[in-house]
């Protein structure tokens, strides 16, 4: 593009470094107000069985107790089910996991209220948990709610038996991903600050129209009653889409009943324990290839492990189900999934959002059937990704800024991919290294699943000294939006970044935008920023023409000024701000931008599932420590299909943390809990994340193929950083062992088992 | 709960002699003491800090090997070039010992009072037979580190004792300390092992110990294995059963008891055949 940028692809380094560098930003632990108390739940023994009542009176007797509330003292609903109504905010009659909450505890010190919490007698009535996928299945009689399936989806496209006729191959696997906990940095955390009969709301928070709805409803309030706005948040990664609506209403009921602010941080044992993780996966992919490599067919199933309540499972499992063969042609195809509650945690959003999981599935698959075919990974890949004018998997047909191939061949040139020699770097020794590839695509935003939500807004006000406050609906979760709204309003306005202040996120601010996951903000929020722009450029020429006394089509916002084009004159932007207050003309506007129609049939699953896709490929150099089965990843070549780069800088951040936090799910995070459904690996002791010394050199590439409804040709990227990483070792330690690991996490005991089976066999 | 904070270790004797000691814990470097504490699964009525004892603190050369004061941190030990150049193993063992912070608090009398059988320190003290010495307000003796550790978390220190230093002889020969842990830096050990030899002048094996970690309740020396090695066990096919005659791994978070026994017969073995002992016959 000959367009050129001033703040557009430009590394604006972090708006909000500073503070959190100084160590100047406030986060929700070291907020305070008058007469604040402190909340803490009381919680569920047990994974399943009968709530037969508590006790209060050890409570009662702690060192600044002030009340306990539990079901009946709801003022609202008791249900907090953010899609379907299974959720009770707390417990009344049924237990469903270590951890499901029954009642919340306040006091006038945080250890007062987390001592007192514990010391609730429960009485209830166990009975045997239902611990996994397969349990969930086969349990008769024995149900988590009305039934134990949380939700499926189908896509049906083509025929998929003649496809399979058609074949020269068909390879049938079972494959398994593991959960996934966020480990944000800061835990989760909430202050509700009651006003009458109108609650303030701050905390640790993605989704602020959530936690609006959710206590709106559970105190039987009007939304204008609930003002949420969102302190600095220290991670999120998808925790905390949903559990701060449930938080945040638990500390709410505390605060409707004693009228004072109430304060909640989850304890990070606790935090672990009780809140949402990434939904185990079992699939069972079942592919037909020609032997010329063109995949022909597919039949896919996907179960995943939905925990204790549905919360976000419906839209998790879609995103799985619409992208579950990946960026590739294929005439038939066929995908049914099936989410199972079961008694542990709720599982919910993680970045990705069941497309890492889909990704494992699809692109373990490719490397089987090339591995069968004696074809070159790569090579087989090359023939069948999507391109342009080519339809998706659920049959919508892309035109545009369809990157994947270019991708592929991106990360293959870099990583010295030899197509003839087979990827194979060391075959001897103790140490064994291999190179491993996988491909996604990542459906920006909502999709058709939830398109009626996706719109959101931006507010753009001027003040009269020319400094420019902008509010938008979307947050600030580390990911670097701020610094991105920064830089896209600056080029909107053809003004410098420095005018530019970002406000708290705010639901007072500007309307329900929606919720802050799918990697949507870049995309939602820089349209909306263009909307806004679009309605204030016209007043700004206006005045400026005005001042300047000439055409206002021959006035042009530069530098940070505003130019006469014809007489060279110049005027400041602060100088026309004040030209605009002084002659009172509106100095604000409301930008807002929905994603547009999408032709889609739930039934059948095809149509436009989602309006553009981001791509990505990675490619991973793996050693092997034969002598012990552990797993090393060298380096990852990334190469993404970004539309349009924002900030090269903030891209490259999320593609290093996305693969690192991949490579954590492919090797290190092995998630467990015991015969009685409690997690075995509450703490970073145990629940191993990589550390510096385990992280990845991460080279990133970057296709720029543009999205025309994208800002500027953007898309999203905050997900697609982390999608492929674990295919992509999981292929590479297959090559070395010399069987199919299709399950994670690749621990130095399971690949071993491997690696010895193998040595057995030859 | 009262923390005490002694003004020098005669104080803190007199303290630790006269609280009592079911309800009074030592606090020296906090890494164990304090994950422990925020758990819930400590709360005692006296904890005494003496992380700013400078008597317990230093590496003394001895006329017969060295005395490390129990306070040394496991970062003073790892930047001890006598350390370095004559208990190489001891070394190697600070350097993969958790995360430079906790290397930094952490001491060694710690690591050895709290007694995990994953300890990372241990093998090594073991190695070089390690000894201990304890003082109380009115007595003071000496005991091997083995004697000291019977158990998880179970030592025979008594009541009113402190760990003052940690005694360790001249060693000959050559040794080294390997550890297996799930990630690179911050990571219990799945197992560890620290391994002494010496050669003849013609290369000929003389002497050989092996210790191993997190195997068993306690550190164990691998004698089965060197005996029969020094006796002539070239056998490499021979060797697994051998190792397992001494070491009664479990199951845990981090790994099965057959990993554990597999790859720790893996290691060692392969390990020894670099220092070229062994055939596959």
């Amino acid at each position: 593009m000959s367009e050129k940028f001033h703040h557009i692809g430009k590394s604006l380094p972090r708006v909000d470094a500073p503070g959190k560098v100084s160590g100047l930003t406030r986060f929700i632990t070291d907020m305070h107000f008058d007469s604040m108390v402190f909340a803490y739940p009381v919680v569920s023994p047990i994974a399943f069985g009968a709530l037969d009542g508590v006790d209060i009176s050890p409570a009662r007797k702690m060192p600044g107790f002030l009340g306990a509330w539990f079901a009946g003292d709801i003022p609202g609903e008791n249900q907090v089910g953010v899609i379907l109504p299974d959720q009770p905010l707390f417990a009344q009659d049924k237990l469903r996991f270590v951890g499901d909450a029954i009642g919340i505890v306040a006091a006038e010190t945080e250890v007062d209220a987390i001592s007192a919490a514990r010391s609730v007698k429960i009485d209830t009535t166990p009975r045997e948990p239902i611990l996994s996928i397969n349990a969930s299945k086969m349990a008769t009689g024995k149900k988590i709610h009305e039934n134990n399936i949380a939700c499926e989806h189908r896509l049906e496209r083509g025929d998929i038996q003649a496809g399979f006729a058609d074949a020269d191959v068909v390879v049938e696997a079972d494959l398994v991903t593991p959960y996934q906990e966020h480990f944000y940095l800061e835990p989760q955390g909430c202050i509700v600050v009651p006003q009458g009969d109108a609650f303030t709301v701050y905390g640790s928070i993605q989704c602020v129209f959530y936690v609006q709805k959710a206590i709106a409803k559970v105190l039987g309030i009007s939304f204008s009653k609930v003002r949420v706005i969102q302190t600095p948040t220290g991670g999120a990664f998808g925790g905390k889409e949903d559990i701060p609506s449930e938080m945040c209403a638990r500390a709410a009921v505390a605060a409707w009943h004693l009228q004072r602010p109430v304060k909640m941080i989850y304890r990070r044992r606790d935090d672990v324990q009780w809140t949402s993780k990434r939904h185990p996966f079992q699939m069972h992919y079942k592919v037909g290839v020609s032997k010329t490599g063109k995949l022909l067919s597919a039949d896919i199933i996907l179960e995943e492990n939905a925990g204790a309540y549905a919360t976000l499972s419906s839209v998790v499992s879609y995103r799985a189900t619409m992208q579950a063969m990946g960026p590739y042609a294929i005439p038939n195809i066929q995908v049914h999934s099936t989410s199972y509650y079961t008694n542990l945690p709720p599982t919910g959003a993680f970045r990705g959002f069941g497309s890492p999981q889909a990704t494992f599935g699809h692109e373990r698959m490719m490397d089987i059937l090339a591995d069968r075919l004696g074809m070159d990974p790569v090579e087989f890949r090359l023939k069948n990704i999507l391109k342009p004018g080519q339809e998706t998997q659920t049959g919508h047909a892309l035109s545009t800024s369809v990157g994947a191939e270019a991708t592929l061949l991106k990360s293959a040139n870099a990583a010295e991919w030899q197509t003839d020699a087979r990827p194979m770097v060391s075959k001897d020794g103790r140490y064994r290294e291999a190179l491993g590839v996988s491909v996604c695509h990542y459906g920006n935003c909502l999709g058709a699943a939830g398109w009626s939500m996706d719109g959101a807004g931006v507010k753009i006000q001027i003040n009269r000294d020319g400094s420019i406050a902008v509010a938008f609906g979307l947050i600030e979760m580390g990911q670097g939006a701020l610094t991105v709204v920064t830089q896209m309003t600056a080029e909107a306005l053809g003004v410098n970044a420095e005018r530019i202040s970002i406000l708290p996120t705010d639901t007072s601010q500007v309307p329900d935008s929606g919720p802050s996951v799918a990697s949507r903000n870049i995309v939602m929020t820089g349209n909306a920023i263009r909307n806004a722009v679009e309605k204030l450029k016209p007043i700004l020429s206006t005045a400026a023409a005005e001042a300047m006394e000439c055409a206002p089509e021959n006035v042009a916002f530069q530098n940070d000024q505003v130019v006469n084009t014809k007489s060279g004159n110049a005027l400041s932007i602060s100088a026309l701000c004040e030209y605009l207050y002084v002659t009172n003309r509106p100095m604000d506007a409301l930008g807002w931008w929905h994603v547009p129609a999408l032709t889609y049939d739930a039934q059948t699953g095809r149509g436009e599932a989602y309006f553009t896709y981001s791509y990505a490929t990675h490619i991973a150099r793996v050693q092997v420590d034969t002598l012990t089965g552990q797993v090393r990843v060298q380096k990852v070549w990334a190469a993404h299909d970004v539309g349009k780069i924002i900030n090269p800088a903030g891209l490259a951040g999320q593609v290093q943390g996305g693969v690192v936090q991949g490579a954590g799910w492919a090797i290190y995070e092995n998630f467990g809990h015991d015969n009685a459904g409690r997690i075995t690996t509450p703490n970073l002791s145990t629940y191993l994340l990589p550390t510096a010394a385990d992280s990845v050199d991460v080279q990133a590439f970057w296709i720029e193929d543009p999205e025309p409804l994208g800002p500027w040709g953007a898309k999203g990227i905050g997900e697609p950083a982390i999608i492929p990483t674990a295919a992509a070792i999981a292929n590479a330690v297959s090559r070395i062992v010399g069987q199919p690991m299709n399950q994670i996490p690749l621990t130095p005991e399971r690949v071993l088992v491997a690696f010895e089976d193998k040595v057995v066999h030859e | 709960m009262k923390i005490h904070q002694p003004y020098g270790l005669e104080d803190c004797l007199t303290l630790l002699s006269e609280l009592p000691p079911d309800a009074t814990v030592i606090l020296a470097g906090g890494t164990d003491l304090m994950p422990r504490y925020e758990q819930g699964r400590i709360l005692p009525n006296n904890l005494i800090n003496i992380k700013h004892l400078t008597e317990l603190q230093g590496i003394t050369e001895t006329e017969n090997g060295i005395e490390i004061g129990g306070l040394t941190t496991i970062e003073a030990l790892q930047h001890s070039d006598l350390i370095r150049q004559e208990y190489p193993a001891l070394w190697r063992s600070t350097a993969q010992f958790a995360g430079v912070q906790i290397r930094n608090r952490a001491t060694l009398a710690g690591n050895i009072a709290n007694a995990s059988p994953a300890g990372d320190t241990l093998p090594s003290l073991y190695l070089y037979h390690a000894k201990l010495k304890l003082v109380s307000r009115h007595a003071s003796r000496t005991t091997r580190l083995e004697d000291f550790l019977v158990g998880p978390g179970q030592t025979t220190q008594e009541p009113g004792e402190l760990i003052q230093s940690i005694i360790l002889p001249k060693v000959s020969g050559s040794s080294c300390f390997y550890k297996l842990g799930l990630r690179d830096a911050m990571a219990i050990s799945v197992v560890n092992y620290a391994l002494r030899y010496s050669n003849a002048e013609d290369g000929e094996l003389t002497d050989l110990e092996i210790t191993a970690g997190a195997v068993a309740p306690t550190i164990v020396f691998l004698d089965a294995l060197t005996t029969a090695i020094l006796g002539g066990e070239t056998n490499i096919a021979a060797w697994q059963a051998l190792i397992e005659q001494d070491i009664a791994p479990i199951d845990d978070i981090r790994a099965s008891a057959d990993y554990r026994r597999k790859v720790l017969g893996r290691l060692i073995s392969h390990h020894l055949q670099r220092l070229g002992v062994g055939s596959h016959e």
